[in-house]
């Protein structure tokens, strides 16, 4: 898991919850730090803040789309933001998945989860289709 | 939605800032184009045609002497509005000249960033939020409330009510997400451990959740008196 979270109390959070579960997390707070990461390293599933200075979620985002790197398939966007206009248009217009500031810890576990299983479930199928079934 | 593409001027006598910003702005998008001269002179030259929709700008570019009048006797806001009148200017300064430059900042056509460690990165994060506006193409430019023709006060209310709900979101939600996530945490950990005592890591929670909620405190503050300053500035006559 990468989480790119800003607000140091909400990534150590985030990634508390994760690990309880027993996942692997790594924390970034900066945006701009994430891009060069994805670029390098793969990950199950990026968590990442809508609000951020310097490079923010969206156009974090948007980066990945443009470089057709296959993490934007693999994207929750955690904001406090939903009521912004721009921000409901931009989720909506991408069907991102997103979980609402303030959560709780079962709602994230859940998304977390529900992406995580599609995925598996995606990539059982590829591999079915793969060997011809 | 393809973005328009558009250009961001660097005015900076220092090269590696220079380099650096370059860097990080087409890192984001590739077809940016970033244009960039060492003197605000330089800067006046290219302006008009080449139509930045940002500029960036460091103050130690405008050579300022004694009492902070430049080499022509001007004051920093005099070299900074003479850019702002085509585009927004994002400056990273001294602390020392950053009321120069208020007239500026309230009016929307420029934003003062004190220079330090971070500086560049913050100023960076300004830039995009300059170029998500002049993109969303929903307010007013800020060359426009600059100039004469000042929007009413009615109009300046409603950019700032945006903001201020940006801000208020953003600084009420993020404590409550570690507050109320904390404390679930820390209930979860209680529950699994149901021996009466305090996990390991209870204290430490416990002293997140009561920062946060010390911070909660002081920006529900701020923000109220902030709130009321504003709405009483646009609606007095």
């Amino acid at each position: 898991m990468l989480v790119v979270e800003d607000e140091p109390t909400v990534a150590r959070l985030i990634a508390d919850v994760l690990e309880d579960e027993g996942l692997q997390v790594d924390t970034l707070l900066d945006g701009r730090e994430a891009l060069r990461r994805a670029a390098r390293e793969n990950y199950d599933l990026v968590i990442c803040d809508m609000k951020m200075p310097g490079l923010d979620g969206q156009h974090f985002y948007q980066s990945l789309a443009r470089s057709r790197n296959p993490l934007q398939e693999r994207f929750l966007f955690v904001t406090g933001d939903v009521l912004a206009q721009q921000t409901q248009e931009f989720l909506e217009r991408n069907r991102l998945p997103h979980v609402a500031k303030p959560f709780r810890v079962e709602e994230l576990t859940e998304k977390v989860y529900g992406l995580l299983d599609g995925q598996l479930a995606r990539g059982g199928r590829a591999a079915a289709a793969k060997k011809g079934h | 939605m393809t973005p328009r593409e558009y250009t961001i001027l660097l005015v900076s006598d220092d090269a590696a800032l220079r380099a650096t910003a370059r860097h990080e702005l087409e890192t984001v998008d590739v077809r940016r184009h970033v244009a960039s001269v060492s003197s605000v002179d330089a800067a006046r030259r290219i302006v008009a045609n080449a139509a930045p929709a940002v500029i960036l700008l460091t103050e130690a570019t405008v050579t300022l002497g004694p009492g902070g009048l430049n080499e022509r006797g001007q004051r920093l806001d005099v070299d900074v509005s003479s850019l702002a009148s085509y585009a927004p200017v994002v400056v990273i300064g001294d602390a020392q000249h950053q009321t120069e430059l208020s007239g500026l900042v309230a009016a929307g056509a420029a934003d003062y960033v004190v220079r330090s460690g971070e500086s560049l990165n913050v100023a960076l994060g300004l830039v995009e939020r300059r170029l998500r506006k002049a993109q969303g193409g929903a307010q007013t430019s800020p060359s426009a409330e600059a100039s004469p023709d000042t929007p009413p006060a009615s109009a300046l209310l409603e950019v700032d009510r945006e903001d201020f709900g940006e801000v208020l979101r953003h600084e009420l939600n993020n404590p409550l997400t570690g507050i109320l996530g904390n404390a679930e945490l820390l209930l979860s950990e209680i529950r699994r451990k149901s021996d009466g005592r305090l996990p390991q890591g209870a204290p430490q929670r416990l002293e997140t959740i009561a920062a946060l909620a010390v911070r909660l405190r002081e920006s529900v503050r701020r923000l109220s008196t902030e709130w009321e300053e504003r709405h009483h500035a646009v609606l007095s006559p």
